[in-house]
């Protein structure tokens, strides 16, 4: 027993010597969710959000599926179309309202939280109004919407006014800065700062609201590197928590681009994951896991602040 | 929950008569004190019934009293959709009332397949049904065996189907027997259909032969629900030609309603009759057609199919001078079923790639040849052969040359990289198994391949590392095995990096990488593209299932700037063709782009009348490998196969692996001797016909197909024992075999299977008494599925199904959670656990009966100890703390102790031991002391020590009471 101990903290040390990521938060996962289309059960689940104590999935059955923050199920609804594909992003902005970008079928759907279909804008096209796959969406204080867009050649983030009027854009397509290369997800920090999800060229960038670039996260050393960063979610204490669908992992950055955490592993059992990509976190500081491939979800808490 | 034992082998438990016999040897032993004894008893006992246990096979039987239910719910179209969504609620209803906590309920349904819409779970959670399953059949034998299959283990088990009976694929009645046979209960709820306005084509004839200008009568039945307009729509269909006869507003009554159009047709061939009706009061239309067909006598007829136009043409002008009735089609225009062509006595590809075919049309192709008796023709060019992707279809197995050339000694070597994102197609990860095998297929051991992915593991990664294929052994391992776990690729550039990284370094003629996606993923960095641009190694991308029509571009922009090619594809049945052409591409060493002369080697009757030497000279040719039967009129400078023919099935092929155009038969353009040499070989591949006097009718009832022959000669005589036999060959180009019975004066008649939607091909032999033989072609069109077919539900059957299940119809107040059942015990085997329970026993029996603790001694030290110390002496009473009489019954005598003050020593010793000491011996008094010091668990009794002098203690003292008593 001895030299069992002995050979697994050797094993421990060499393994924390060969990386700076070590995995934290295991043992206080919680997970819910079974494969199937019952209520409360997943068929890969692909966009999560948490708003007033309630945690929204969409999965690829085309159901919006409402819970409590431990996993309760409450309530669902559906999209009026998932045969292409379902959406990849929902966000709520102020007032009784919930944003989903329905990827697939390019179009953004506006909800009302008792689930009245009240918006429904958006066409196919790559002019400046129209979107290819609008990925995700996110509502800034006064109204405005940033919606992430990609498809051929269209990488870019539109800004629209509360009217829904076309505003600006930015991107291209392409691994230069201020490119992209598939955007997944954005996150809008309360100071302004808009994080978006450059999914295959491995990293996020960091712009103020006009499209100025600020910073990259996550390209710098290969310590800090990520892995097919499909969704983004901030933290209360302003950190970035990144849903690394090649790393099956959630990993945690500071606003300056330092890491500080990575939670999960790969792999089936609780505290694994396998093929993310959804992030979503609380006030309190739970964040809820779309473990796709895994069909379910999975949350914990965050240790505390950084 | 109940457990009882059973034992696999119960006569080994006669073994246990050992037991009293073993308990009876060890209490015998008199050498260990009564507790040691007893427990090595106890424990040996446990131990030999554990293994006599073990032995008989112990198992526990475990009886579950939880009861599983499955719904299966007829999702087919035949059940109209609010029947189907009372039937959801219907479940529903059940299930608030009478599910209970030992309870559990699941659905499946079933169309054309059957699957599992929720797993069997405590609680049902249906709302609506999520899965899709097709509507066009109802396969109730497909759900029950699903059911069967899914069913919790240990559980009670019922099925409830919710269906209108009307079967049209596979047998419930079979599945229905097997499930009882494991103790499910089947109960029906039988769905109410009908009542909906119907219009349907049931019939559609006309005589199978029939004489130019010979007039003759199409007979058309319509089936109307009600009484209703329509418009009768009629298409005659010759070859690729298809015109429409009239058409024609009919008033419908309720029932049958039999209409006769008169026909006449004044050229040779086989015409097909398409019959529709459209009415407004109608609820399925996929039962509103049907067809009918008859053949003319006539001239024979030669369709020339080819690659491009001028391919073609200089062709069919020999062909046309040579008094060859020519119609041409291109590729995508040729007929696509063996009907149409029937009209055609020969069929001439010349330089027709594969893939320009679709895999019904190649498999068309090899059936016409074999069960029709069509001739087929295949001219050469860059696209044909091999270089065209022929290897491994149905046309290559006709034709009379193989395109493996395995046999030549130097060819260039190709290397093709195949990356693989299919895991958004049904069945993604199987495709791209297929299609990367498909691609394997077509390379030679020299030749490289490798094979990338997005893998759930390892992210971008090679699936099987870019090398040479050798025996294709270990590609075909790493394939199986890797594609298992292709997941959704995010960026096409880390693969296609990894491929051109791999390809620039690999020593091969011709590169090439195939790319299969839907499209969606990130598009590869310019420079990459760039790079595979100036290397020459061209990209081909095959979109498949996009999402939007934006994702075909990002595939089309990589295939045109690295000059790949380009697929869009929507059958994925077309993608293992693709594979096959795009790894073929790499093989371009097939061609042989020299000056030569061909040389006769086989006589034929092809080049009769041409004279050997006069040929002219050809430019290239493709190579190939002859058929072992094959004859090869004519070789290569370098010994390859330039024309070959051959016989197969009922027909006959020809190759001639050089093309009829300028680009390698320039020579042969200009030469007299053209004309008659192609007319040669097409006539002698045409169909061998003789008109015959007998009349073949064919028509469809239960789902079998009848096919009867009225022969009748010229004189008005039936004809007898004929004996005809052939073959039909479905729509899936499946053969089978008929053997026509004589059932009357001339009247001869078979029956088949007809299950499958689509035409079926006949082609008859008969034999004459006269030894003379006739060939007879005719068709049967089965237009639509049963499924439109029935109107009423099939009581009859659901009875049958409940009967054969063991259960009932169950009314909307039944209760299908009822425990009426038995559930079938599930068995663990617990032998392996006997053993080891008798693995560990067996030292400690051996150390119970073989190792002495000396507790009364330490324990009679304690006690020694504790009267020593102050205080507590007071504490102990003293009679209480006696020590127990410890390690033998010659210890057992109480005095030891309590008379220790006032016994004198040598009596207690000799009131111990009794007569192992000698009374007034230095032992004695040795021994008294010993007692009297509290030694004596230590002591060990004299003979105690030495069993075998004890024994011979007594013998002695046995031989002295048994002196004889004569003795002095």
């Amino acid at each position: 027993m001895r030299r069992r101990g002995f050979l697994k903290l050797t094993a421990s040390l060499f393994l924390a010597g060969c990386t700076d990521r070590s995995s934290s938060g295991r043992g206080a996962w919680q997970c819910w969710g079974t494969p199937g289309t019952r209520d409360g059960s997943f068929v890969r689940p692909r966009a999560i959000a948490v708003n007033e104590a309630e945690v929204f999935v969409i999965d690829t059955t085309g159901r919006v599926q409402v819970f409590t923050e431990d996993g309760q199920f409450l309530r669902l609804w559906n999209l009026p179309e998932f045969q292409n594909g379902t959406p990849t992003g929902i966000t709520f902005p102020t007032g009784d309202r919930i944003v989903i970008a329905d990827t697939h079928y390019s179009r953004i759907l506006e909800y009302t939280r008792d689930a009245r279909l009240a918006h429904q804008w958006g066409a196919y096209g790559s002019g400046p109004d129209q979107f290819i796959y609008p990925t995700d969406a996110e509502c800034d204080a006064a109204g405005n919407y940033y919606i992430s867009e990609y498809g051929q050649d269209a990488e870019r983030v539109h800004v629209f006014t509360p009217e829904r009027k076309f505003a600006r854009q930015w991107g291209a397509a392409g691994s230069a800065t201020g490119s992209f290369n598939r955007v997944m997800a954005l996150a809008l920090a309360p100071d302004g700062r808009l994080h978006v999800a450059d999914t295959a060229n491995h990293r996020v960038q960091c712009f103020q609201c006009d499209g100025t670039f600020v910073r990259t996260i996550g390209a710098d050393t290969a310590d800090t590197s990520m892995k097919y960063p499909h969704d983004l979610a901030l933290a209360p204490d302003g950190t970035l928590l990144v849903a690394e669908y090649g790393a099956h992992r959630v990993s945690r950055y500071r606003s300056d681009g330092a890491l500080l955490a990575a939670y999960g592993e790969p792999g089936r059992g609780p505290g694994q994951l396998h093929g993310p990509r959804g992030v979503a976190v609380s006030p309190a500081g739970q964040v809820f896991v779309a473990d796709t491939d895994n069909h379910r979800i999975q949350s914990f808490f965050l240790e505390g602040p950084a | 929950m109940t457990w009882f034992p059973r034992f696999a082998e119960p006569w080994m438990l006669l073994l246990l008569v050992l037991l009293p016999w073993s308990i009876f040897l060890g209490l015998r032993i008199r050498s260990m004190s009564g507790g040691r004894r007893w427990t090595a008893v106890v424990l040996r006992t446990i131990i030999l019934a554990c293994l006599i246990a073990a032995l008989a096979g112990m198992e526990i039987l475990k009886q579950n009293d939880r009861l599983a239910v499955f719904f299966l719910l007829d999702q087919s179209n035949s059940v109209p959709e609010e029947t189907r969504l009372a039937a959801v609620q219907w479940v529903r209803n059940y299930c608030d009332t009478h599910m209970g906590s030992r309870d559990e309920a699941g659905v499946i349904v079933f169309g054309e397949e059957a699957s599992v819409e929720l797993r069997v779970e405590p609680r049902l959670g249906l709302r609506e049904i999520r899965s899709y399953v097709g509507g066009n059949e109802t396969n109730l034998a497909g759900a029950l065996r699903l059911a069967m299959a899914a069913f919790p283990e240990g559980y009670m088990r019922r099925i409830v189907v919710f269906s209108d009976g009307n079967e049209t694929l596979g047998n419930a009645l079979d599945d229905v027997k097997s499930a009882r046979a494991e103790g499910i209960e089947v109960d029906v709820v039988p769905l109410q259909t009908g009542g909906r306005q119907e219009v349907r084509i049931r019939e559609v004839s006309a005589p199978s032969q029939t004489s130019t200008e010979e007039p003759f009568q199409l007979r058309i039945v319509v089936q109307a629900e009600q009484e209703c307009a329509g418009t009768l729509q009629v298409y005659q269909r010759a070859g690729t030609e298809r015109r429409m006869v009239r058409p024609q507003v009919v008033q419908l009554q309720k029932g049958d309603n039999v209409f006769l159009l008169t026909q006449e047709l004044p050229r040779a061939g086989f015409y097909e009759y398409e019959v529709a009706i459209a009415s407004e009061a109608d609820t399925f239309s996929q039962n509103n057609q049907g067809r009918a067909f008859t053949m003319v006598e006539g001239e024979p007829v030669v369709l020339c199919v080819a690659g491009s136009p001028e391919n073609g043409e200089r062709l069919e002008q020999a062909l046309t001078a040579e008094g060859l009735q020519i119609e041409h089609a291109d590729p995508f225009g040729m007929p696509n079923s063996l009907a149409q062509l029937q009209n055609y006595d020969a069929v001439v590809l010349s330089d027709v790639s594969s893939t320009q075919l679709s895999p019904d049309q190649l498999s068309i192709l090899e059936a016409m040849v074999r069960d029709l008796g069509i001739g087929l023709v295949m001219i050469g060019g860059p696209n044909s052969f091999g270089a065209g992707g022929y290897l491994d279809t149905p046309v290559e197995r006709a034709l009379p040359v193989d395109m493996d050339i395995k046999q030549r000694k130097v060819l260039p070597r190709g290397a093709l990289v195949v990356v693989m994102h299919t895991c958004e197609i049904p069945s993604g990860n199987v495709w791209a198994r297929d299609i990367a095998l498909a691609a394997l297929n077509v390379l030679a051991s020299q030749d490289l391949m490798g094979a990338l992915g997005y893998m759930y593991d390892t992210s971008d990664s090679w699936i099987f590392q870019l090398q040479p294929v050798g025996d294709k052994s270990k590609a075909r391992q790493a394939i199986v095995r890797g594609s298992t776990t292709i997941g959704d690729m995010p960026a096409t550039g880390p693969t296609l990096n990894m491929a051109y990284k791999a390809l620039s370094g690999a020593d091969a003629a011709v590169k090439r990488v195939v790319l299969i996606s839907d499209g969606d993923p990130g598009a590869p960095p310019s420079s990459l593209i760039s790079a595979y641009a100036s290397a020459k190694i061209a990209i081909s991308t095959v979109c498949i299932a996009p999402h939007s029509a934006s994702d075909q571009g990002m595939l089309r922009t990589v295939a045109e700037a690295t000059g790949g090619n380009y697929y869009f594809v929507t059958d994925p049945q077309r993608l293992p063709q693709i594979f096959t052409k795009e790894a073929s591409v790499v093989k371009k060493g097939m061609l042989v782009e020299e000056e030569f002369v061909p040389k006769p080697l086989h006589d034929s009757e092809l080049l009769s009348g041409l004279g050997e030497t006069t040929l002219p000279a050809l430019l290239g040719y493709v190579v190939t490998s002859p058929k072992e039967n094959a004859t090869i009129p004519l070789i290569s400078h370098e010994g390859d196969p330039v024309l070959a023919h051959w016989r197969y099935g009922l027909g006959k092929t020809v190759a001639f692996t050089s093309d009829a155009t300028s680009r390698w038969a320039v020579n042969w353009l200009g030469w007299e001797g053209f004309n008659r040499y192609w007319a040669q070989a097409v006539r002698w591949a045409l169909r061998e016909t003789k008109p015959s006097n007998v009349l073949v009718e064919t028509r469809r009832e239960n789902g079998l197909g009848h096919v009867r022959i009225d022969a009748v000669d010229e004189q008005g005589q039936f004809i007898n024992f004929l004996r005809p036999k052939g073959v039909v060959t479905a729509p899936n180009f499946e053969q089978r075999e008929l053997e026509l019975v004589q059932t009357g004066p001339g009247v001869y008649e078979a029956v088949f299977p007809s299950r499958d939607t689509g035409l079926y091909m006949m082609n008859l032999m008969y034999q004459n008494e006269d030894g003379s033989s006739g060939l007879l072609s005719t068709g049967m069109a089965v237009d639509y599925s049963d499924e439109y077919l029935y109107h009423t539900t099939n009581v009859p059957l659901l009875e049958q199904v409940a009967t054969a299940g063991g259960g009932t119809f169950l009314p909307e107040t039944g209760n299908p959670f009822e425990h009426t059942l038995t559930a079938p015990p599930t068995v663990t085997p617990i032998w392996q656990y006997l053993l080891a329970t008798a693995i560990c026993l067996f030292p400690l029996e051996i150390f119970v009966r073989r190792v002495v603790i000396p507790f009364g001694w330490a324990f009679g030290a304690l006690l020694r100890f504790a009267r020593k110390a102050p205080g507590l002496r007071q504490l102990l009473p003293q009679p209480a703390l006696r020590p127990a009489p410890v390690t033998g019954r010659y210890f057992a005598a109480a005095p030891v102790v309590s008379g220790m003050a006032t016994a004198a020593p040598p009596a207690l010793a000799r009131e111990t031991f009794g007569e192992h000491l000698a009374p007034g011996t230095t032992q004695e008094t040795e021994v008294a002391a010993a007692l009297l010091d509290g030694k004596a668990d230590a002591l060990k009794p004299p003979g105690h020590t030495a069993y075998t002098q004890q024994l011979f203690a007594a013998k002695q003292r046995a031989k002295t009471q048994r002196k004889p008593p004569d003795e002095p």
